[in-house]
Order: C-alpha cells, then structure tokens, then sequence
C-alpha cells in the first residue's frame, strides 16, 4: 500500500469525479458563454437597420401576433399609421 | 500518494456514498437556475438590446396628432421647423406605417427617404420592387420573387430583390422596404406628406428640454418621444410578459423549498455520523466545512450548468423555445445583445438566490450540532 | 508533558421510567496519569460505558467535574471542547464505523481535518492497520466485517491519531487469543509512549494482561467501596 489511491481507492475516485464534473460543468458554461458573445456580434447589422432607417421601435414580437398590433402598442410610442383604421386618414 | 486526504476529498467520498440522492439535488438546483436564469437573462438581454439598437436611432420622434389619432405630417416644412430648435441637429421625415399583404399577414412598410444613408446596408429599391424583412412570407408564385400589398387604393404588386437574412430580423423581421413613393401610395399619403418625422440632437441628456422645444415649435398639435421614452415602453412591454413567466417558476421555487426541508431536516444516520465525526475530533467548523464543501461540490456544478443551459437557450442557436414561449415568435428568435454587465448580475443574482438558501440548509445541521454533545448525536438526537 | 485526569463527585442523570430520574453515575471519584492504563470493571449496567464517555468528553455530567490538569471540561466552551476531543481516541463498545466505508476511510476519518501532510496521514493509516492485522481488510467495506475485525478498526480508528488519551469500551470484544495479544500489545504502546489509557471491559483476559496500573469496579453507577486493583 505504497500510495493513497491504493489505500484509499474510493476517497480518490471520489475526489477525481467530482473535480472532473466541477471542470466539465465550468468548460461547458465558458464555452456557452464564448458561443453567445460570439453569436451576439451579429447585432451590428440591425443596429445599421436602425440607424439608416431611422427607426425608433423594434421587432421584438414577430408580425401578426398582439405584440405588434398597433392597438397593442405603446401609444406615445408606436402609434403608426393603418390604412382604413380609425384615426387614419 | 497522489490523493490528498482532506476535506474536500471526504466531502467527495460522503457525495459518492449516495449518487442518487446528489445527482437528484443537482438536477432541481440545475432546473431551477435555468428556468430564472431564462426569464432574467431575457429580459436583462432584452433590456440591453434595446438599449443599445434604440441608441443607434434618432433621439426624437415627432408625430402630428389630432383628437382621433395620427395625421400625417407636411415632410419639408416639419423638417425645417425641427430644425429651428436649439440643440437639434439633424431631422429627416419617415415613411411607414402598418399593412396587409395578400396573404393576410400584417407588415411593417417602410420608405427609404434617405438612399445615401441606405447605402450601408445595400442598394435601395427602386419603384415596383422591394426589399423585405427575414419574417415575410412572399406571394406563392413561379418566377420572380413578388409580394403583395393591399394597399389604401388597390392592392400593389413588388418584385423583391432581396430578403434580408435573419440578422436583421431584430429591426426588420417584418419589414418591407420601399420607394418613398411606392410606400407614400401603399400608405395612402400625399406626395409632400410624412408619417412622422426623426430628430436628432447634439447631446443626449437635452432629450427631455429639446422635446418641450420640438412641442412648442410645431403649429398643430404634437406628440414628442424620446428615445428614452422608446426605450422604456419597450422593455416595459417585456416586463411584463415576463412578469407573468415567472409565476411558472413557483413550482420550481416549491422544489427548492422541498430540497432545503429535506436537508435541514437529515434523518437520524446523518445526526449519528455527525455525532460520530465530533466523537473522533472534529470541531463544529470541520463539520460546517465538509457540509459545505459537499454542498458547494454538488450545487456549483448544478448551477454553472443551469446558467449555461439558460445562456444557451437565450443567446444560442437554440434559442427558439424562450422565444416561442415568451413571444410566440415562429422560428429562431433575433439576436439579443449579451452585455458583461447584465450577464454577470443575473448570474451573480442567480446563483446567490439559489445557492445561498440551498448552503444555509445545508450547514444549519452541523452548526446546530455546535451546542449538542457528541454522544447525544450518536444516540440520534436533534441537531 | 504529563497528564493528569480526574473525576470529581461525578454524577449522570437520565429521565427514567415515569419520568423519575434514574442515575447512571453517582458521586465518581477517581484519577489517573498519563503514562498508565485505567480500567473499569463492572456487570452490565454498572455505568462503565457511561463513565468512559462522561471522562471523553462526549457527555456532560449532571453533577460533579470531570478535570484535565486541573480544569473542568465541563466548563469549557464547545470550541474548547472540540479541541478536548481532538487529543482523544475512543473506541465505542459497538465499534460505530461507517459501514459504506473502506476499513481504511473508517480508520482515516479522525485524521481527515487535521493539518498534516497527506503522507503522514497515508503512513498513519497504513501502520495502524498493519499493527491490527487489518491490512488484508483496507478496502473492504466495514459492513463485510465480522464482529471482532468491526472492533479491531475501531480500535485502529482510536489509536490513529495516537491520542493523548484513549478511551476504550470493551476493546477485546469478540477477540481470539491471538488478536487479543495484537489488541493489548496496541494499548500497551500507547500507553508507553505516554497516553493515559482508560478501559472499560469485563473481559478477565485482558485484566490478566498485566496491563493495567488501575482498576475501579462500579456497581450500579457507584464505586465499589475497597473493591479496587
């Protein structure tokens, strides 16, 4: 019994798996990370979207549903013109 | 001898003598943080991205009202007379407004009144065509691309030119770019008239005195809005749906609570090794020690991978589902903006709100084990 | 540095039957050195196990004291008294080991917060075992023990740390003759390397031994008047 992973064989496996998990869970959660920063690097372009355009809204809610209904919208927001709405013309 | 043969080494060995019971623990910690994570992370990265793309916009948004809703503005003549004002230094009328397409589906049309500034994002449509926006469903038809818009005087056919990919879909998603005058006829505006009209100023912080300036100078009746005013109903908008999400997270709140009670309240074999451990000279901080390395060895990995999960159902390419959830957006959701700030404090809040209550239960046994003798603990008894 | 443990008028209560308190111990008086060997002897019942656990530490006594150099342990605050145990080993009379355990962790766990090097832990654990003929036994799990073996790692467990007081219930349980002379060849050199060793046991062999400096006899929670060794 010239070592202690010999004596101790369960203390020291024990020991490994949890330091193996403890470093797989932190390269999994860096690695997310790096995948997410990078990904978000991609919002240069509608970031050109908005300053060309000029726009002063976003489109977080896709079209159709009640997030982008204009009756939903923030009034002193989004009040955008509809075509046969009331208050159109 | 490779293996230390301390603490953390036994706190190691005391997890592997029941796998279940820690795999269990680290799966509802893990499920836990995902499930707030998601919903903070969202609304942090929502927050942040509107922050960040609103402030790319103009400062002002001028729009001319009356008693019964929009009214359109004269262009030129709101132009110059934004212009007059004091700390404004640059002001350009917009063209859009809300429309059908053939399909049904509502769109967002959108003048490009400015080509040279268009030019960064590509070469502006001329009359008859059309640039649109990664979340529109063109007409379904053989040849060229087309799209139909039902227009004030009749429907109008554009060929599309481009579709704009998904990187755009944060500003464009259901956008279709048009002529100016392609989109004043679909909108049903005169030749010289606007939707609204975008400001510029030269410092920001003037944005509240500037739209009291804008208000006064125009001769009808006005609406002003900040670009902090944009930016504030936008994220409260999000607040709120997320608000509601968040009474999902009871359950998982519930589990927590259960996890906590099951662990202050160890069962008899667990006061008896305490008992045993103080017996053979342990002192009550080696006993807090070992719980919490026990309880960090099990719950830092749950929750590292619990904010990973929620990053990358946030920020990942599997970012679908919060969106489908939160927004019932039908396919990928458009790219939010992950800020170091907003990221470290809802992890920080995150792991604490967990960790804190989950390491507080998990210590409270050995801490109440302080005033028992060990004997008392052998034999079973409360600690 | 010499050692010196008394017992004072020492006196255990325990809510009996009804409600009525039963005595386990009364009015102990006793002392012993370092560098000697304690035993107490008694049927079943008389309170040797009581005493033994009142004199380590791990029970306070209703009344009366119980001093190390001079100083009542039951007046010492639990951080004191952590430090007390520390410089103890004990042997439970029904061993106590962790049955999920390897004979080995069972014997490394008084060692385990101590700050000293992982080899000296690994060679303390390793000689222990050796001594006790518990070597071929390390890794197996104490729940695959035979009574006897079960009582030898508790005594490995005690003496690991060589405390400088060992207190032990019925060490020679379930032994046979050849492990008994391994079991009293371990007390007496803890013994002569300067811990004061206390007994509890009935066990005549181990009396014969030549082991002991010191016997007290309890007879129902009392010292047996004149009855000492």
């Amino acid at each position: 019994m010239n070592s202690a992973d010999e004596l101790f064989p369960r203390l020291a496996n024990a020991r490994r798996t949890v330091r193996l998990l403890l470093l797989a869970a932190a390269v999994v959660a860096v690695s997310v990370t790096m995948v997410a920063w990078i990904g978000t690097a991609d919002r240069a372009v509608p970031a050109r979207c908005v300053r060309a355009l000029a726009l002063s809204t976003l489109c977080f809610a896709p079209a159709g549903t009640a997030a982008r209904c204009p009756a939903a919208l923030h009034a002193a927001v989004d009040l955008r013109f509809v075509p046969g709405a009331p208050g159109s013309r | 001898m490779k293996a230390p043969l301390g603490l953390f080494a036994w706190a190691c060995r005391q997890i592997a003598r029941q796998p279940g019971t820690a795999l269990l623990t680290g799966i509802t910690i893990c499920a836990l943080v995902t499930a707030s994570a998601t919903v903070l992370l969202l609304e942090a990265a929502f927050a942040a991205t509107a922050r960040e793309l609103l402030g790319a916009g103009p400062s002002h948004v001028v729009r001319a009202v009356d008693a019964t809703g929009w009214r359109p503005l004269i262009a030129g003549t709101a132009a110059e007379t934004a212009r007059t004002v004091v700390g404004v230094t640059a002001a350009r009328p917009r063209l859009w407004g809300v429309v059908r397409s053939a399909g049904g589906a509502a769109v967002t049309a959108l003048g490009v009144v400015d080509p040279a500034e268009f030019a960064t994002l590509g070469q502006a449509p001329q009359q008859g065509q059309a640039i649109v926006g990664p979340g529109v469903a063109l007409d379904a038809a053989d040849g060229a691309p087309r799209l139909t818009l039902v227009a004030a005087g009749g429907s109008r056919t554009f060929v599309v030119t481009t579709q704009l990919d998904a990187a755009s879909g944060l500003a464009l998603h259901d956008a279709v770019l048009l002529h100016a005058d392609d989109a004043r006829t679909v909108l049903g505006l005169g030749p010289e008239q606007a939707s609204d009209l975008a400001v510029w100023v030269y410092h920001d912080a003037e944005q509240a005195a500037v739209a009291q300036e804008l208000a006064a100078a125009f001769a009808g009746a006005v609406r002003v809005t900040t670009r902090t005013e944009a930016i504030g109903a936008a994220i409260a908008g999000f607040a709120r749906e997320g608000s509601l999400r968040l009474l999902l997270l009871v359950p998982a709140t519930l589990a927590l609570c259960l996890l906590l009670v099951v662990a202050v309240r160890r069962g008899r074999s667990a006061r008896r090794e305490l008992g045993l451990y103080k017996a053979l000279g342990w002192s009550t901080g080696d006993l807090v020690r070992l719980q919490l390395y026990g309880a960090l060895a099990v719950s830092v990995p749950a929750v590292l991978l619990g904010l990973a999960g929620a990053g990358w159902l946030v920020f990942g390419p599997a970012r679908s589902w919060p969106a489908q959830w939160l927004f019932a957006w039908p396919g990928r959701a458009p790219v939010l903006v992950l800020t170091p700030a907003a990221g470290l404090q809802v992890a920080f809040g995150v792991a604490s709100t967990v960790l804190v209550p989950w390491l507080c239960a998990t210590l409270l046994p050995a801490l109440r084990s302080a005033t028992v003798d060990p004997q008392d603990l052998l034999r079973g008894g409360r600690a | 540095m010499s050692s010196v443990l008394e017992c004072r008028q020492v006196a255990v209560q325990r809510a009996g039957a009804g409600g009525a308190p039963r005595h386990l111990l009364d009015g102990i008086d006793l002392r012993a050195e370092s560098g000697t060997v304690l035993a107490l002897v008694g049927a079943t019942g008389a309170g040797k196990t009581t005493l033994l656990h009142t004199l380590a530490g791990l029970l306070r006594p209703s009344a009366g004291e119980v001093l190390v150099d001079g100083e009542a342990i039951s007046r010492w605050t639990s951080a004191h008294r952590d430090l007390w145990r520390r410089r103890v080993g004990i042997l439970f009379q029904g061993a106590e080991l962790i049955d999920d355990l390897s004979v080995a962790e069972n014997v490394l766990a008084p060692l385990v917060p101590r700050q000293m090097p992982a080899a000296q832990k690994h060679d303390a654990c390793a000689d222990t075992l050796t001594a006790l003929d518990l070597a071929p036994l390390a890794a197996r799990p104490a729940s695959d023990l035979s009574g006897g073996e079960r009582q030898r790692v508790a005594l490995a467990r005690a003496l690991v740390g060589a405390p400088a007081f060992l207190f032990a219930d019925e060490p020679s349980a379930h032994q046979d003759d050849a492990h008994l002379a391994l079991v009293v060849g371990q007390l007496a050199a803890a013994r002569d390397r300067g811990a004061l060793v206390v007994l509890a046991t009935h066990d005549p062999r181990l009396l014969d031994a030549g082991l002991c400096d010191q016997v007290v006899r309890l007879v129902a929670g009392r010292r047996a008047a004149g009855a000492d060794a």
